[in-house]
């Protein structure tokens, strides 16, 4: 052979298999190793490097996900009972889509992106991607090509779709950890947090695309990883969802061209961090180039110029067209492929995860028009193959062929991995603890970095271009309050409008990820609530991202979360539409120890409404209206902030109470559509307190809280102000349209706690005695302190 | 005529605030190195083409530079400045510059040029009393990314 080489495996040992694992970076297990010797040695010879490469990035993790494809035994252990049951976690996520089988899931699981339905002419996509072990290498990078993969994405899914938003979510250790602290090799917090931020900065602003919804949240256990997730959303003709790739069609790589970057990036990110990393996984993403793709692209959808498309993500063409290929068979010619420099070897050309492509499958008529087309703008267009019913994926370099493998093999060939899992339910008693100073605890918990506003970030992204958003990122008093999700009108010419939201939470995780399954999708719907959105008109995206779960307590974890998403996804009615997941996000130092990540679920949600002129935002409109709280607050102050503040572990989790919760949030969505609430926030972190002088702050006005009538499991300060309990909102009536609203909410826990005044101050009562009285200076100056 | 390099550095006008110096030195400050003065940086644009030094002023004026609020100078060798630290950031061979790429595209598009290479970089001019060691803990936690970038130190006189 010239250009490709033979991988010695059919006479290796097992140990030498693994050593060729390793070497290669394949990331590779032996018993995968062995099933690839049994295949090659069926056709009596051995693979090729290109072969193999493609291979172990089709079975990769990333891109098989053959953890939630696994059989898993999973034993849980409560007081001293263990239950022992057979698990898939892929086939529990999607079940709950399939049980509640809505008509308006255009196309779920199976695409890029999951597809809703808006009208009877329009779908909207969504899709979450996380990003993290390119970010935690070059942050900048990382976060950057995260996102341009994410709206490639959206591109690619169907016939392609029109993004109009970007969504952002990050997780990284504490800002001010000590630098002499910091192992070898790891970069500072805020060296990540500042590179991730201008990353996505620069891509999503270049691009013209808003950034408009997300959290940061900060914990040591992010230090080694950290998570970025990276979040699209795109709008869709109902008449372009459906691809197929027919016999015939000629394979057209569009846009970027291929270089070293980005190899292995699939395999690498299956795998742990670890302290020697090659050069060539890390890529540099140029949203200009993706920006001119992305135009002429939905140009050429419209004139019905392809079959079918994808993006060239992980894995290269080699993922693209093993992908779109897999009931066809492909021909590539690799010395086709148009080059940014010389020197690529076969294997690489197939393998480079180069930013910026899209492959499509073009009837052979209309190649000639699609690719002057995609000349007269600038954007590359080439041809480098065919999709023939041969059943085989068969690359030529020049007159040698380097991969010549069966389709059926490539895709169902992955050996099923049976694994343990096992989970001990930990949840101990709440503890008794009194504050000493509560005006001092309410100002510690609104300048705790996961409470305070993240503005100085935020502003950083463009949330107006496109013109499209209606509710931004920030409302009230000069953009200073901070809103719970962003509404979206997607159309110019009509009303209907999008409401985007997210819930995390990974400090419940530490306790029961069953529970952190349940308040992060309660979270999501709360917030897209209180944005004015119906709670039957909801669909959600779980983005998992976990340790090492090669470990059975970490991979019990991960069970048990996936346990509390079918079992409140069902209960909350909403359908899973797509989901991702990120696993091995653990460092090995060089004394091989290993430390994970805190296991951490995502969910992202997308609502939809007909009218975005009937929502409602956080801020408080006006003195004398007067404050509610709905929904009752029990003792669950379990990872509260309020707990974390004062270094207090353990504590009830709070639970999500979806028989009354549901019920009260069609009430909700009633009373904002026709105008009786003027403002509504949902409490989550930080409580009720911080809900409240979060409503202030936008409102730029005061108010006057008697704690006491909160109604509540047990009537203490603490755990009114401070405890996270599901299912609470915090809403403004004006005060002629009480009866209206009683009557609304009727049989509904709910109760009157106070009223707007004009004074800049909260006064918070107990009863007749005052209990603290602080200005919203005060509130605002704490609030805001957070400096990156 | 065989191509040569152009050296265009691209700086803030004087009377303006040099936003990224100003940030450079706060993240300086965090890690704990206090005696830096001013932190000022410039954009480094490497022009690979045949042309005539005039060219090369038209594509900075129209293409590289915001008139309005940045200068430049173009030139072949390095000024190196008195009790000041010069620091050069470029982007390994093989790694993406998406703004030269753009750069190259751009002078190919409006004409003046037809084969042209182009790199970017950065370069920061560190103010202060700070040891050769200081220097490179600088490079190395702030300024460059060693995974994706070089960096460059020149000695102050």
């Amino acid at each position: 052979m010239k250009y490709a080489k033979y991988i010695n495996i059919l006479s290796a040992d097992e140990e030498t298999l693994i050593k060729v694992s390793e070497e290669n970076l394949l990331s590779l297990d032996l018993v995968e190793m062995k099933k690839i010797r049994e295949y090659f040695n069926s056709l009596g010879r051995n693979p090729t490097d290109c072969e193999m490469e493609c291979i172990a990035q089709t079975w990769s993790e990333h891109c098989y996900h053959k953890t939630f494809k696994a059989e898993i035994q999973y034993f849980e252990k409560e007081d001293e009972k263990i239950k022992i049951e057979k698990i898939n976690l892929l086939k529990e996520i999607m079940e709950v889509t399939e049980r509640l089988n809505y008509d308006w899931c255009v196309s779920v699981f199976k695409d890029n992106a999951g597809i809703v339905k808006i009208n009877d002419k329009w779908g909207v996509a969504f899709k979450v991607e996380t990003h993290n072990h390119p970010s935690a290498l070059e942050p900048y990078g990382g976060a950057g090509t995260g996102i341009g993969g994410v709206i490639r994405d959206i591109l690619g899914v169907g016939l392609g779709a029109k993004p109009i938003l970007n969504t952002d979510v990050f997780c990284f250790g504490l800002l001010d950890f000590p630098y002499e602290n910091l192992p070898e090799g790891i970069l500072h917090p805020r060296r990540i947090f500042r590179g991730v931020v201008s990353g996505v900065r620069d891509y999503g602003n270049r691009m013209g695309i808003p950034t408009g919804n997300g959290a940061i949240i900060f914990d040591n256990g992010y230090l080694y990883n950290c998570l970025v997730y990276c979040g699209t959303v795109g709008v869709i003709p109902l008449d372009k969802v459906e691809k197929k790739v027919n016999d015939g069609d000629v394979i057209v790589v569009v846009g970027g061209r291929t270089g070293r970057d980005g190899i292995h990036g699939a395999t690498f990110s299956s795998a742990s961090l670890k302290e020697d990393i090659p050069t060539s996984v890390v890529q540099i993403g140029n949203p200009i180039v993706e920006k001119k793709l992305q135009d002429i692209l939905l140009v050429a959808r419209d004139l019905n110029l392809y079959n079918s498309i994808t993006d060239c993500g992980a894995g290269g063409f080699s993922s693209a067209i093993g992908e779109m290929g897999k009931d066809i068979g492909a021909i590539v010619y690799l010395d086709k492929v148009p080059l940014k420099y010389k020197g690529l070897l076969p294997w690489e050309i197939f393998l480079s995860e180069s930013q910026e492509r899209m492959v499509l499958a073009v009837p052979e008529k209309n190649v000639e028009k699609l690719i002057s087309l995609f000349t007269s703008e600038n954007v590359e267009a080439t041809v480098i193959g065919k999709f023939v019913k041969t059943g085989k994926l068969t690359v030529y370099y020049k007159d040698e062929i380097v991969c010549d493998v069966d389709m059926d093999f490539l895709h169902k060939g992955v050996p099923k991995k049976t694994l343990k899992a096992f989970f001990e339910k930990k949840e101990g008693e709440n503890v008794k603890f009194k504050s000493k100073n509560i005006e001092e605890d309410i100002l510690k918990i609104l300048s705790n970095p996961n409470i305070a506003s993240k503005g100085e970030v935020i502003h950083q992204y463009d949330h107006e271009v496109g013109g499209r958003s209606i509710l931004k990122p920030f409302v009230g008093y000069e953009g200073r309050g901070v809103s719970d999700g962003i509404v979206l009108k997607p159309f110019y010419n009509s009303y209907e409008g999008l409401i985007i939201g997210c819930g995390i939470n990974p400090f419940y995780g530490m306790i029961d990820p069953y529970y952190m399954a349940g308040c992060c999708i309660e979270e999501c719907i709360r917030n897209i609530v209180s944005c004015g959105g119906n709670p039957e008109k909801i669909a959600i995206l779980d983005n998992f991202c976990w340790g090492n779960i090669y470990d059975e307590k970490e991979l019990g974890n991960l069970v048990r979360c996936v346990k509390g998403c079918k079992e409140f996804a069902l209960k909350y009615k909403v359908p899973f539409i797509s989901g991702k997941d990120s696993l091995n996000n653990y460092f090995k130092g060089k004394d091989k120890n290993i430390i994970s990540i805190p296991g951490t679920l995502l969910i992202s949600g997308i609502g939809i409404i007909e009218d975005i002129r009937k929502i409602c935002s956080t801020d408080f409109k006006k003195e004398g209206n007067i404050i509610f709280i709905l929904g009752k607050t029990f003792n669950e102050l379990g990872s509260s902030q309020f707990y974390l503040n004062h270094k207090i572990k353990g504590g009830i989790l709070p639970r999500p109470r979806p028989e009354i919760t549901l019920n009260l949030m069609k009430k909700i969505y009633l009373g904002i559509k026709n105008g009786l609430i003027k403002s509504c926030h949902d409490c989550s972190d930080g409580g009720l307190i911080t809900a409240i002088c979060e409503m202030m702050i936008g409102g730029n006005l005061g108010c006057s809280i008697n704690f006491k009538d909160v109604l509540a499991e047990t009537k203490e300060p603490e755990i009114i102000l401070f405890s996270e309990s599901c299912g609470r909102f915090v809403v403004e009536i004006e005060k002629d349209k009480i009866y209206e609203f009683e009557n609304l909410f009727k049989n509904e826990e709910i109760s009157l706690i106070g009223e707007i005044i004009e004074e800049k101050k909260i006064l918070g009562w107990w009863g007749n005695k005052k209990l603290f009285e602080i200005s919203l200076d005060k509130i605002y100056e704490k609030w805001s302190s957070l400096k990156f | 005529m065989n191509k040569n390099y152009w050296i265009i550095e691209v700086f803030k006008k004087k009377n303006l605030p040099d936003i990224f110096g100003i940030d450079i030195k706060r993240s300086i400050e965090e890690i704990g190195i206090y005696n830096v003065e001013e932190v000022r940086v410039s954009n480094i644009y490497k022009i690979e083409c045949i042309a005539d030094k005039e060219k090369i002023k038209k594509i900075t004026k129209e293409l590289l530079i915001d008139n309005v609020s940045e200068t430049f100078r173009i030139y072949k060798k390095i000024k190196i400045e008195k009790n000041c630290w010069i620091v050069e950031v470029f982007l390994k061979e093989g790694v993406t510059d998406p703004v030269g790429d753009t750069a190259k595209d751009t002078i190919i598009e409006s004409g003046i040029l037809k084969d042209v290479n182009v790199k970017t970089g950065k370069r920061y001019y560190i103010k202060g009393n700070l040891k050769e060691k200081e220097i490179k803990e600088i490079c190395e936690k702030i300024l460059a990314n060693t995974l994706v970038q070089n960096y460059f130190i020149f000695k102050r006189v």
